[in-house]
């Protein structure tokens, strides 16, 4: 309203003008530059219709500025006064104010309609050329304020004006607002607009040249013509070339983009959103760190300008958060972008809506909580990975939202190129969630063998070397670590106690309680020399921290050189493999089998002890002794037979005399190539005692009933 | 791949104080102990604690499966039943008996046996 009422003013006060002061001219070419100004700041509106309609408006407007020209110049050749530069009759000073107004009213319609187009999905250099093109425009006209209309115009005037025309050009070759356009809403929008560049041309054409210029003069002498407009103010008729000018550039530009440059223009268009892509897959193959990607993801569809701000919302089940939570955020602060909206609702929201969700009025949404000032005037909620298929919950999931200052709607091309990112975002973050898992496996990985390491050092570096014993050990775990364990310790000079157990289960759990077996055994075996005692103490020291389901089998030997006796007891392991030289009367092969419980089976011990047998041996030399876990006699051949006590014993048997070394080498090779990997499916370890003797010669014995071994129980009955 | 299952839906015996007798088939190891667990807390859960593991179709036990009977037996008999294994082949028999379980745990011959030894001594 103040702008048409400074137009007004400026009309009446032109078409009065008798003779005001000489500062006069200036301010009113000022006040006509102020109410062009402020009528282009009242008319421009966000965009809220589709391009068809934008072309139409100003098409329409043209046309009928264009009839009105058309109109005046077959009515009346209208003529200026030379030296007041008035209307020299009534009828030129209506056609001036309604012709001058029509255009200038068409130049602020054409800057207002097609400034939408010309910023459609605004990024930095769009939206500066905008501002150049007004600004220089503004600067042009400010340039011949006050100038009489019958003087040259300023030479300084040819640098506004070409500082706007290539703006103009600029914004021109800059057509984005066409890939939102289906085939036929092409053709129509090719005909408005060059239906709208043909009458802005005329229309430029008609305010240079032509019939409906008004003539200043009498017709003698040098006559000028001049538009209607500049009758009005100079500046004025410099602001409405330049926006018809432009306009007619603009439309011009758009109708041949739309006529002839289909894929190539959409190639154009796409660019920035396949930037945004790239830039996130570039990341998805290097950054697998998932703040980095977040960041990536919220930054993406700022950059590519689908929208003002945009940010991420994540689980993150390896750290127990199952609901989404704002870990990045591009355009708007991380906090007011968490507070903004209820991302888990959303989320789940866009989750069974099968695609991008759309709040055109985000603010009136109860999930959304931003203010008006926050700029989250409407919303694109995109789910990053859908609900987990299998159920398993390890996968992150979360939202992106992509937030517009404007009620505007989102393009169908926005949303689309707005969908494939978040499938690509998406796609990403499972990826570094994989790497992320392969990282904790790798971190695993390392740490079992730093487990390993340590728990080699829990068996024994060296063997006690006692004249006249021969002893060898070997152990192969299941895994890096096992529950297998075998001692070896001296007691006193001439006695060695031998232990082999095996902790029920396998990996870490029973590999603690193999450290714990050690423990017991180092401590009770400096106590007693009686294999019963020492057992039946570790049963009282053990079960109790075991936990439920878990027992120790453990065989337990005592050699004492000296006598030259051999004390065995069993704790629910497996039978011991005796074998006597076959050259002696009494020679041969035994498995051991004295009663016993496992360690753990009974808690209170005392069953343990009633159960548990001691057996003891006159060592002839030559006898060799074998103690050894399941995983030995459990090993299974291809055909899934079990390698079993017999073979076991035969084996030992066969391969005695060569020495506990070699023996032990060959029962290795033997278990290999019986299960026919490197890789033992059970923890394996075993120890052989061999007695080569001291010179001694001892008297066969008798062996049809059993092996030469005495049996009693390790605890007497009370 | 072990095969292994366990049915539970079995009670005999008077109904004040049924028997319930639990089928093990197949092999009972790291992998399928987890399974017989589960049956023998949902016996426990339903107030059974006169429970018979049927060892008749069990073909394997790992020291894993021997744990779960060493971790029921004492609810089991802190209940004021108990957990007696039965008909078990030689060969599983003699994993049970390498470790010492007969002298811990009551074992039968028989599913008949264990069931009868239950109204003999409940």
């Amino acid at each position: 309203m103040v702008a048409v009422g400074l137009v007004a003013t400026v009309a009446a006060v032109r078409a009065s003008q008798a003779s005001l002061g000489p500062g006069a001219p200036l301010a009113l070419d000022l006040a006509a530059v102020a109410a062009a100004v402020l009528l282009y700041l009242a008319v421009v509106r966000p965009r809220t219709a589709g391009p068809l309609q934008t072309l139409a408006v100003p098409l329409a407007f043209g046309l009928g500025v264009l009839a009105m020209t058309a109109i005046a110049a077959a009515s009346h050749q209208g003529t200026l006064d030379p030296k007041t530069a008035m209307p020299s009759d009534p009828a030129t000073a209506l056609w001036t104010g309604i012709l001058g107004g029509a255009e200038l009213g068409l130049a602020v319609v054409v800057l207002a309609s097609l400034r939408p187009l010309a910023l459609h999905r605004r990024r930095q250099p769009t939206a500066v050329a905008w501002g150049v093109l007004l600004g220089l425009s503004v600067v042009a006209a400010l340039l011949v304020a006050g100038h009489p209309i019958t003087s040259l115009a300023p030479p300084l005037l040819v640098l506004p004006v070409v500082g706007t025309v290539g703006a103009a050009a600029g914004l021109a070759l800059r057509q984005r607002w066409i890939g939102a356009l289906t085939s036929g809403q092409r053709l129509a929008a090719a005909g408005l607009a060059l239906g709208l560049a043909a009458t802005l041309t005329a229309l430029v054409y008609a305010q240079m040249d032509g019939p409906a210029l008004l003539l200043i003069g009498d017709g003698t002498g040098e006559v000028r013509a001049v538009p209607h407009v500049m009758a009005l103010s100079r500046s004025l008729s410099v602001l409405v070339l330049l926006s018809l000018a432009f306009g007619g550039l603009y439309a011009l530009a758009a109708g041949l983009t739309l006529l002839l440059g289909p894929s190539a223009d959409t190639q154009v268009q796409r660019a920035g959103e396949r930037r945004a892509l790239q830039s996130l897959a570039d990341l998805s193959g290097r950054l697998l760190d998932r703040s980095a990607l977040a960041a990536a993801v919220a930054r993406g569809p700022v950059e590519a300008g689908l929208g003002a701000a945009a940010w991420v919302a994540l689980t993150d089940p390896a750290h127990g958060r199952i609901t989404p939570e704002v870990v990045a955020a591009e355009g708007i602060p991380i906090e007011t972008a968490a507070q903004a909206a209820d991302a888990d609702a959303l989320y789940r929201a866009a989750v069974d809506h099968k695609g991008p969700l759309v709040l055109t009025h985000a603010e009136a949404d109860h999930r959304v909580h931003a203010r008006p000032g926050d700029g989250i005037a409407s919303l694109v909620v995109l789910p990053l990975g859908g609900p987990d298929a299998r159920g398993s919950g390890r996968l992150t999931r979360g939202v992106l939202l992509v937030a517009r200052g404007t009620a505007e709607p989102f393009d169908p091309d926005d949303l689309a190129a707005l969908d494939t990112f978040a499938g690509q975002a998406a796609l990403s973050l499972s990826h570094a969630d994989l790497f992320a898992d392969a990282l904790e496996r790798e971190r695993l990985a390392r740490e079992l063998t730093l487990a390993r390491e340590v728990q080699q050092r829990l068996l024994p570096q060296s063997l006690p070397r006692i004249d006249g014993v021969e002893i060898a050990a070997a152990e192969r775990p299941a895994r890096e670590v096992g529950g297998d364990y075998y001692d070896a310790v001296r007691l006193g000079d001439d006695c060695v106690g031998v232990i082999v157990a095996d902790v029920s289960g396998k990996g870490a759990p029973a590999a603690f309680y193999m450290a714990e077996m050690k423990g017991v055994f180092q401590a009770a075996s400096r106590l007693t020399r009686s294999p019963g005692e020492l057992l039946a103490g570790a049963n009282d020291a053990l079960a109790p921290s075991l936990a439920r389901g878990v027992f120790v089998s453990a065989a337990y030997a005592v050699l004492d050189a000296d006598a030259g006796t051999l004390a065995l007891a069993r704790a629910g392991h497996t039978p011991a493999v005796l074998v006597r030289d076959r050259d002696r009367a009494d020679g041969g092969r035994w498995l051991l089998r004295g009663g016993g419980l496992a360690i753990g089976l009974d808690r209170g011990g005392t069953l343990f002890r009633q159960s548990l047998c001691e057996q003891t041996l006159q060592l002839a030399p030559g006898d060799t002794l074998l103690l050894y876990t399941d995983g030995l006699v459990e090993a299974r051949d291809g055909g899934g037979t079990e390698y079993g006590y017999d073979r076991l014993a035969a084996f030992v048997e066969a391969h005695a005399h060569e020495g506990a070394l070699d023996l032990r080498d060959r029962l290795l090779a033997e278990h290999r190539a019986w299960s026919g990997s490197d890789e033992p499916d059970d923890d394996t370890t075993f120890v052989v005692i061999r007695w080569a003797g001291r010179g001694e010669s001892v008297a066969a014995v008798d062996v049809s009933a059993g092996p030469p071994v005495s049996e009693r129980p390790a605890f007497s009955s009370p | 791949m072990s095969h292994f299952s366990v049915s539970f839906d079995r009670r005999t015996g008077g109904a004040d104080a049924p028997v319930r007798v639990l089928a093990l088939r197949g092999e009972l190891d790291a992998h399928t102990a987890p399974d017989f667990e589960a049956a023998l807390q949902a016996c426990l859960d339903d107030g059974d604690h006169r429970l018979v593991a049927d060892g008749s179709e069990l073909d394997y036990v790992s020291s894993a499966g021997l744990g779960v009977f060493m971790a029921f037996v004492e609810p089991a008999r802190d209940g004021g039943g108990d957990l007696k294994i039965a008909a078990l082949s030689e060969r599983v028999f003699e994993v049970f008996d390498l470790l010492g379980f007969p002298t811990v745990f009551d074992m039968h011959e028989t599913l008949d046996g264990a069931i009868a030894a239950f109204e003999e001594a409940p």
